[in-house]
């Protein structure tokens, strides 16, 4: 067995010594506890959706523009038949209710039902009729509803409810309705559509008109009024629909079709048709994809257009000239930018990829950012999708960087990203009274050879740092702050060549003792590296002027790990 | 076709333990460990779907306690800190039956983990615990090759510095020190 096995056979030790410990969660009160918490997260997703779906309703109703019976394709079949499961490709058979007058609506919001998928089926709340058999009622569940997919007679989506904590509904008779049920995504049943991913969305269907059906799965009815004690009660059916559904094929869905590598983009241009919503895109000259710097869409809706917009994808094109040379697509799953009315701030970052489209090499040097959006207008009947084009931006792609922007790069620095915090400004002051080697306090001069920098990874502004005294160093640290914060740091460690032994301090444990070891000894002036990224994006930061600090990480031993820092005064970065 | 709460209730009735010894690999504290695992749960589920096997369950878990116990520390501003490889923190696992050879290895390789930067530990759990190649830890930690072999680098030099000889070798592959800066 080498060092290698008996290290990793340590860390088994380790891990398996506290997986044995004793908790005070029992097996039990953990699960309730996550099933909990989890639903919550759920319902605020399904909530989300709901509220959505809401916004666009109430666009439509105050510009007065369409009537409520034009939205989608709304139609309430009544009259459910005898109770059955719903199997996968069998034929249909709605299960019966188990009380009169006790189903599920839609929610309010939910009416528009026209291009949807499996994760935007309607949200669904229960009502009791006012002229139900019973006058109030508590309807108890798992909060969630499931549904069912019907085509031409037959099941082709179900599934996807479960068990948890008890969610109590009280309902009286001609009085509103529930909260809305947290609606599980239903699963195709053919396989071929299903997604191989186990986080959800779990498949799509072919585009096309469905019959939806929900039902509350393991609902219980305890018959009397909200707020009695009640218990037991009756095991029930509680069931809604149909409704007719369009759902959209998934990302087929959006029609024109993206532009192809290689393809001219002669015909795009930026659109200034009145009464279409506006793209604007906002990108800095320099771009650096593998950090994730990517250029903002901004889409604004006309103040006086009541009409919802969908954004069905939002397109980044790197162009030559007029031909595309990169190409990437986002779609409403990846945009937190699905559903745009006016007034909306509606912003999303679009992606840019580095690589050329046709090729293995990576993009460089200048080129041309157009940026499309494809939406849909919901109020309209036909599927027809509506092209925005931005205007167009010179970029130039910023070669990969060697590293990534160090973040917790050393294992302690001046500040944090966002710092000083009381923390940081409380080891600061201690700083002063904490010794190097011998005694000796530490005084760090630095330098700085020029205040200004084109914007990029690393600043050229020629800053050193000298130490006055006998330390132990591991490194340089350099932050600019803006407003009091930090907003780049890096840390440089002491280059090879500067190491030393050094020996074994005196006593047994304790502060003032370590172990011998190879350690960097700083010698002499040293260069340090000014980032020029932001701490918190890894984007290049904007040009403007900022505050230099730059510092010195030492240790005395291996226990005691100082820094002193100072502040080299204003710089400032360029476009 | 199980519910999501059926898997999770398996996961926690038969990989309880296992998760917490990973989480606590990286956080070091047991009450801690416990929470990482409590908090990633509740984040995976809230979004898994029903019929995910308990196999997937728990892969998914571990990659959110491995991203939970990083977005932690990138959130906490210490910087200069003080410690005392004698000190093993209180509620921390029994240690084992004492012998020769096998405690005070566990112990010094408890105590060594603890002088690693976050990230660092994350590598070397990853790279040592999990046996992952260097090119799924850049993948997992959303980092490139390269910066994955400084941070293991540079987490094996402070382990040696502590562990001498029981430390992990520093000349496996994919372990080269990188130079990072301008030239001096």
């Amino acid at each position: 067995m080498n060092h290698n096995d008996r290290f990793a056979d340590a860390l088994g030790d380790i891990a398996g010594a506290a997986g044995r410990s004793t908790s005070h969660l029992t097996d039990d009160e953990l699960v309730a506890g996550v099933r909990r918490r989890a639903t919550v997260l759920r319902r605020r997703r399904a909530a989300g959706r709901a509220a959505t779906a809401a916004a666009a309703v109430v666009a439509v109703a105050a510009g007065g523009v369409v009537a409520a019976q034009q939205l989608g394709g709304t139609r309430a079949v009544p009259g459910p038949a005898a109770a059955t499961e719903a199997r996968c490709g069998e034929v249909f058979t709605p299960p019966t209710p188990t009380f009169e007058g006790l189903r599920l609506t839609l929610s309010p919001g939910s009416e528009v039902l026209a291009e949807r998928g499996l994760t935007e089926l309607p949200s669904v709340v229960a009502t009791l009729d006012a002229d139900a058999s019973l006058d109030a009622l508590t309807l108890t569940s798992d909060g969630n509803v499931e549904y069912t997919v019907v085509q031409d007679g037959r099941v082709v989506a179900n599934g996807g409810s479960g068990v948890q904590p008890l969610v109590t509904t009280p309902l009286t008779a001609g009085g509103p309705a529930s909260t809305p049920f947290v609606g599980m995504f239903p699963e195709p049943c053919d396989p071929s559509r299903r997604t191989s991913e186990t986080s959800l969305p779990s498949g799509s269907l072919p585009a096309g008109e469905y019959e939806v059906w929900a039902s509350v799965r393991d609902a219980r009815v305890h018959e009397g009024k909200p707020g009695e004690d009640v218990s037991g009660g009756q095991p029930a059916v509680v069931v809604g629909g149909p409704w007719i559904v369009t759902l959209s094929d998934g990302d087929a869905a959006v029609r024109p079709e993206a532009l192809a590598c290689g393809a001219t983009a002669t015909d795009l241009v930026a659109s200034t048709t009145p009464g279409t919503p506006r793209l604007t895109v906002t990108a800095s000259r320099t771009l650096a994809p593998g950090l994730d710097d990517a250029p903002e869409a901004r889409i604004e809706v006309a103040a006086d257009d009541p009409r919802p917009y969908r954004v069905e994808r939002l397109s980044a094109y790197l162009l030559d000239g007029d031909t595309v040379v990169g190409a990437s697509n986002a779609y409403p799953r990846e945009l937190d930018l699905d559903l745009v009315v006016a007034g909306d701030d509606a912003r999303a970052r679009v992606p840019v990829q580095r690589g050329s489209c046709d090729s293995d090499t990576d993009l460089s040097g200048p080129l041309t950012l157009l940026v499309v959006a494809d939406v849909t207008d919901l109020v309209s009947s036909s599927s027809e999708v509506l092209r925005l084009v931005s205007e167009r931006r010179p970029v130039t792609l910023e070669p990969e960087p060697a590293w990534e922007v160090p973040d917790d790069v050393a294992p302690t620095m001046a500040y944090g990203c966002g710092g000083p915090t009381a923390d940081d400004t409380a080891w600061l002051d201690r700083s002063k009274d904490v010794f190097a080697q011998g005694g000796t306090p530490l005084r760090i001069a630095g330098t700085t050879a020029r205040t200004t920098s084109m914007r990029g990874t690393t600043l050229d502004l020629g800053t050193t740092l000298t130490v006055d005294g006998d330390v132990l160093a591991d490194g340089v640290q350099a932050f600019l702050l803006k407003d009091g914060r930090v907003v780049a740091r890096a840390h440089t460690p002491t280059p090879d060549g500067t190491w030393t032994t050094f020996p074994a301090g005196p006593g047994d444990g304790g502060i003032d003792a370590w172990p011998a070891a190879d350690v960097p000894r700083l010698d002499g002036p040293l260069d340090v590296d000014v980032p020029g990224r932001s701490c918190e994006t890894g984007a290049l930061l904007p040009a403007g002027d900022y505050e230099l600090v730059v510092g010195l990480y030492g240790s005395v031993g291996f226990q005691v790990e100082v820094t002193v820092v100072e502040s080299l005064g204003t710089i400032t970065v360029t476009d | 076709m199980g519910t999501w709460e059926q898997t999770l209730s398996e996961l926690v009735a038969t990989r309880r333990r296992a998760l917490v010894g990973y989480a606590y690999l990286l956080s070091g504290d047991v009450r801690e460990a416990e929470d990482l695992v409590q908090d990633a749960l509740v984040a995976t589920c809230a979004r898994v779907r029903a019929g995910t096997d308990v196999v997937a369950l728990e892969a998914y878990v571990r990659k959110a306690v491995l991203r939970t116990y990083l977005d932690g520390f990138r959130r906490r501003r210490t910087w200069a800190t003080i410690r005392h490889l004698s000190v093993v923190p209180d509620e921390q696992p029994p240690h084992e039956s004492a012998t020769t050879d096998h405690v005070p290895v566990r112990l010094d390789v408890q105590e060594a983990l603890a002088t690693l930067s976050p990230r660092e530990r994350a590598c070397v759990v990853l790279r040592h615990y999990d046996d992952l190649p260097i090119a799924d830890i850049a993948g997992r930690l959303g980092l490139s090759v390269g910066t994955v072999k400084r941070y293991l680098s540079d987490a094996h030099r402070r382990l040696a510095a502590t562990l001498g000889p029981d430390a992990p070798d520093t000349s496996a592959p994919g372990t080269d020190r990188m130079t990072l800066g301008g030239t001096r």
